[in-house]
């Protein structure tokens, strides 16, 4: 329901700026600021994004050296059952963070077929060679800092839930991580 | 007072732009939306990756993007396209058609990198402020200021709410050092930056990362309507893209659009 309202405040948007160019008119003008303004307080009181009126709801977090946090991981694994991060850029042409979320959100609901057949998928990518950074924009969000080509090749992917509390890590501590799925199983 | 500021809204929006200008504010948005998209060349093969990934998505959010089935070829022309259109509004040629046509697509496009994850944070892709400004090319007459405005108001705004959004969910307590701080080691924790952990360990660094970010997002909208506040919010902008590169890897990737806040007048010959 909420894509359709989002999908009428860009069609209200579309609708002004015909009526400008076919008006001339400044009045016309004057609604299309109003209207931008408004939708973006709209959305900034309800706490929601409707791209491109967005309120850049990111980085909004209260830090907290206590709290746990837990994303996933997906590492590949070498004939010899030793795991590998793998570079983010293999993903391309979505983000590390795209393909964390989608997992998070929606592997519960595949078959475990399905589950198999994306991380197959996933595991094919791996075997490419990732692309330049040269003159490319980064990722916006690029936490995972790119590792060199890996010189065995992986057999297998696993999706762990890695799970670390910062002032815990600063001290010393390690990550926690637990295996979610893995293939070939 | 009130008529001061009458006159200042009234020149911001319907004073009139130099040729020099809406030609610089039309390359820098084509020439920003070109960089973003031929940094992802394969974007469009996405739509080609197996049904699993797809199947979840609901299928309103897809249609809201005007993707009505997932063919990859359809979506390869498209793409092809919007390429040839951001060119052609580079270079001024049929502005009335390509600019519309450049808008239609961009939205198409912008998100499409993160519709996997429902479509949240496409406003960090870049392509929210070429999008709205390519509809208001097309709209605009050839000397109307409002389009380089209503680019420069997105911009501004994308500061002012995120000051909002950070009010309304935590409270004035994300300006202080002791977050910043906080956030900086979390950050760390996710992925060893030294810029993170130097933050963490430095509590006056972290006060200057807290001011800084309190004066950027209540203060960078004046940028729209004052040059001289442009001298300052600019610089202060850069460095906060410079220190959230370095120290939370989150790439502003906007950034290029600063641009548009340059009066580019000094290049006229005249």
């Amino acid at each position: 329901m909420s894509n359709l309202v989002y999908l009428a405040l860009f069609g209200i948007f579309v609708a002004i700026i015909v009526a400008i160019r076919v008006t001339g008119d400044r009045r016309a003008v004057m609604a299309l600021v109003v209207y931008v303004l408004a939708v973006h307080g709209a959305l900034a009181v309800t706490r929601r994004d409707a791209w491109p009126f967005v309120t850049h709801g990111v980085f909004l977090e209260s830090g907290n050296e206590y709290r746990p946090l837990s994303s996933p991981r997906f590492v590949g694994v070498d004939p010899l059952g030793a795991e590998h991060a793998i570079d983010p850029r293999l993903w391309s042409p979505i983000g590390n963070r795209t393909l964390g979320i989608w997992w998070l959100m929606n592997s519960q609901r595949l078959t475990s077929q399905e589950q198999q057949d994306a991380l197959s998928f996933l595991l094919e990518k791996t075997r490419s060679s990732p692309r330049s950074e040269f003159l490319r924009s980064p990722n916006w969000y690029s936490v995972d800092i790119p590792r060199p080509p890996l010189k065995t090749p992986l057999i297998a992917l696993r999706v762990l839930l890695v799970t670390r509390v910062p002032a815990q890590k600063l001290a010393g501590g390690s990550e926690s991580a637990r295996l979610l799925a893995q293939f070939p199983r | 007072m009130i008529e001061r500021l009458r006159g200042l809204w009234e020149e911001t929006w319907f004073g009139r732009a130099s040729g020099t200008t809406i030609v610089a504010a039309r390359v820098i948005v084509a020439a920003h939306s070109l960089w973003i998209l031929g940094s992802h060349p394969n974007l469009p093969s996405v739509i080609g990756w197996p049904a699993a990934f797809w199947k979840p998505i609901p299928r309103l959010l897809l249609i809201r993007f005007g993707y009505f089935g997932l063919n990859d070829r359809v979506e390869w022309t498209l793409f092809i396209l919007l390429l040839c259109f951001l060119v052609a509004v580079m270079f001024g040629v049929a502005i009335r058609v390509t600019a519309f046509a450049a808008g239609l697509l961009l939205y198409h496009f912008g998100p499409l990198d993160s519709l996997l994850a429902s479509g949240d944070f496409t406003s960090m892709g870049g392509l929210t402020v070429p999008t709205i400004f390519m509809f208001a090319l097309w709209a605009a007459d050839r000397n109307d200021r409002w389009p380089v405005t209503l680019a420069q108001l997105f911009l501004a705004l994308s500061f002012f709410l995120s000051g909002v959004t950070k009010l309304s969910y935590v409270g004035w307590r994300w300006y202080t050092g002791s977050n910043i701080q906080q956030m900086a080691l979390t950050y760390w924790s996710l992925s060893p930056r030294p810029a993170a952990l130097w933050l963490a360990k430095h509590a006056w660094a972290a006060w200057s990362v807290a001011i800084g970010s309190a004066s950027l997002d209540a203060l960078f909208i004046v940028a729209v309507f004052s040059k001289s506040a442009r001298w300052i919010a600019i610089p202060l902008a850069v460095v906060a893209l410079i220190v959230r590169s370095t120290v939370f890897g989150l790439h502003w990737l906007s950034a290029p659009l600063l641009l548009l806040f340059i009066d580019w007048d000094f290049l006229r010959k005249d």
